[in-house]
């Protein structure tokens, strides 16, 4: 233990990092060069106060994070015509010091909660794996450091898996989430390499690798409105190949016309219908499997979830990091001072913007807000809900009634 | 980090984080303290066998079900 310190010499370092924790964009960089100069703290001291103290005040404020999304990298090997994260895109890597102080992060914020889980993500993420092994095996040492448990996915193209990466991933319980929009007709059309060829073949290989190792095969399917029509069909032909778990979301960032809009109700009825009726174990479909969303507005974003950035910076989530890696939309900190912006994190876990936006708009009892990132695509403003996305929630909400019921049954 | 580093934190500068971390926890606290504190927690209606991906995949709101924030909030 270190002598203690003088008490005159810190008097008032409450008054002078009171205003700069409170601000609305905190400069910790200003804050740390004051606690050195005027309060005579060495550098690790003044980040050890910083990340000390808003993790108490955190703790006190808001629920554990409990998820953690690393971006091993800004790389993709593919050029998707509709990626979210166009404008992050770039060629840096997260550094093992990095992932490694997020790791740490995840972990003391954890609190009192026993399960963490981490999703490795990019750009392309395999396009890291040396990044991926290293926070996996970190994170596993402090989980058992720390008598906590510990899960882990990834999601990826598919393009670059092989024999040595699937086994890595099964020996580490990492559980792959392949991202298909549909059979070959709709792959291709938008899932694309640098060269403008298709990718859809080369993910079968994927699917056929990954199966002997991972039993259950998920996939994330993205429905652009040139696709709509085959949703049914993408959806039972992959399921023939082996994919055991959908997740369906419809294109963001885009205008949907009222005709493609009606098409894609249709198509998601019909595969409500043949779920329910094929009562299929070996078959998970999220979208119908979900009950309503309660009163609640908002997401994990940020409360019970964050992401990283390949250079430390921490986002509420990656899909909001995809507007801008550099400069973040809703920066909740970093992983060397820990979550400083705390009226960020206020307002997102709070959404109180976003429900109030929601009651203006006559659609708070029917809707809770959407998704942030996509909220931001269409309006420019977090909180102010998109009204296509409101309008897919109905669509969504029509082709689901019953269904979760008769699952449960 | 602060796993560690709290270990080697001066008790007199622990004691500032302590005063300062209540001071600005108290401000905040005022508004909606309850509702900040609830979590997320997923209702499906089915169990899961633990080969699932989790809804924490994607983030959409729709992916987490919040019944017991519902019973939470009914309180």
């Amino acid at each position: 233990m270190e002598p203690i310190i003088d008490d005159s010499k810190i008097d008032g370092v409450v008054e002078f990092a009171q205003p700069i924790l409170l601000s609305t964009e905190p400069n910790i960089g200003s804050l740390r060069a004051g606690l050195e100069s005027t309060f005579a703290l060495s550098p690790q001291e003044a980040r050890d106060f910083i990340y000390g103290t808003v993790l108490q005040i955190n703790g006190k404020l808001f629920p554990p994070i409990t998820q953690l999304e690393l971006v091993h990298t800004e790389g993709c090997n593919l050029a998707c015509t509709y990626c979210f994260e166009k404008d992050m895109l770039g060629y840096r890597r997260m550094s093992p010091e990095i992932s490694r102080a997020a790791i740490d992060l995840l972990f003391d914020y954890s609190g009192q909660e026993k399960t963490l889980q981490i999703t490795h993500f990019g750009g392309e993420p395999t396009l890291n794996f040396t990044g991926i092994t290293i926070a996996t095996e970190y994170a596993e040492a402090r989980a058992a450091r720390y008598g906590k448990s510990i899960k882990f996915d990834m999601t990826t193209n598919g393009v670059l898996l092989n024999q040595q990466m699937t086994e890595y991933f099964a020996d580490h319980a990492i559980m792959v989430l392949l991202s298909i929009d549909g059979l070959q007709n709709s792959h291709d059309r938008f899932r694309i390499d640098k060269k403008g060829r298709g990718t859809f073949f080369r993910v079968l290989q994927a699917i056929k690798l990954l199966k002997r190792t991972q039993s259950w095969i998920g996939v994330k399917m993205t429905v652009m409105p040139q696709n709509v029509g085959a949703l049914v069909e993408d959806v039972t032909g992959l399921y023939d190949l082996g994919v055991n778990q959908f997740i369906i979301g419809y294109a963001t960032g885009m205008p949907w016309c009222n005709d493609d809009m009606a098409e894609y109700a249709s198509q998601l009825n019909k595969l409500a219908k043949w779920y329910k009726e094929g009562a299929r174990k070996d078959l998970r479909i999220d979208e119908f499997d979900e009950t309503d969303d309660g009163p609640h507005f908002g997401c994990q974003a940020g409360r019970t979830s964050v992401a990283v950035t390949v250079d430390g910076q921490v986002s509420p989530c990656s899909k909001i990091m995809g507007f801008s890696s550099t400069r973040l939309v809703c920066k909740l900190g970093d992983v060397w001072n820990g979550l400083t912006n705390i009226r960020n994190r206020m307002d997102i876990v709070g959404c109180e913007r976003l429900e109030s936006a929601c009651a203006e708009r006559g659609i708070a009892n029917e809707f809770r807000g959407g998704c942030f990132a996509v909220n931001y695509g269409e309006t420019g403003d977090l909180y102010t809900p998109s009204l296509q996305e409101h309008t897919f929630s109905l669509i969504k909400r029509s082709a689901c009634s019953g269904c979760a019921a008769n699952r449960c049954s | 980090m602060a796993s560690d580093s709290t270990e080697r934190i001066n008790p007199n500068v622990a004691d500032k984080m302590r005063q300062l971390a209540d001071l600005i926890t108290s401000e905040l606290s005022e508004r909606t303290a309850a509702r900040l504190a609830l979590g997320f927690k997923c209702t499906v209606d089915y169990a899961c066998t633990g080969q699932e991906f989790t809804c924490s995949t994607f983030r959409c709101p729709g992916s987490f079900k919040v019944k017991e924030l519902r019973e939470l909030e009914s309180q």
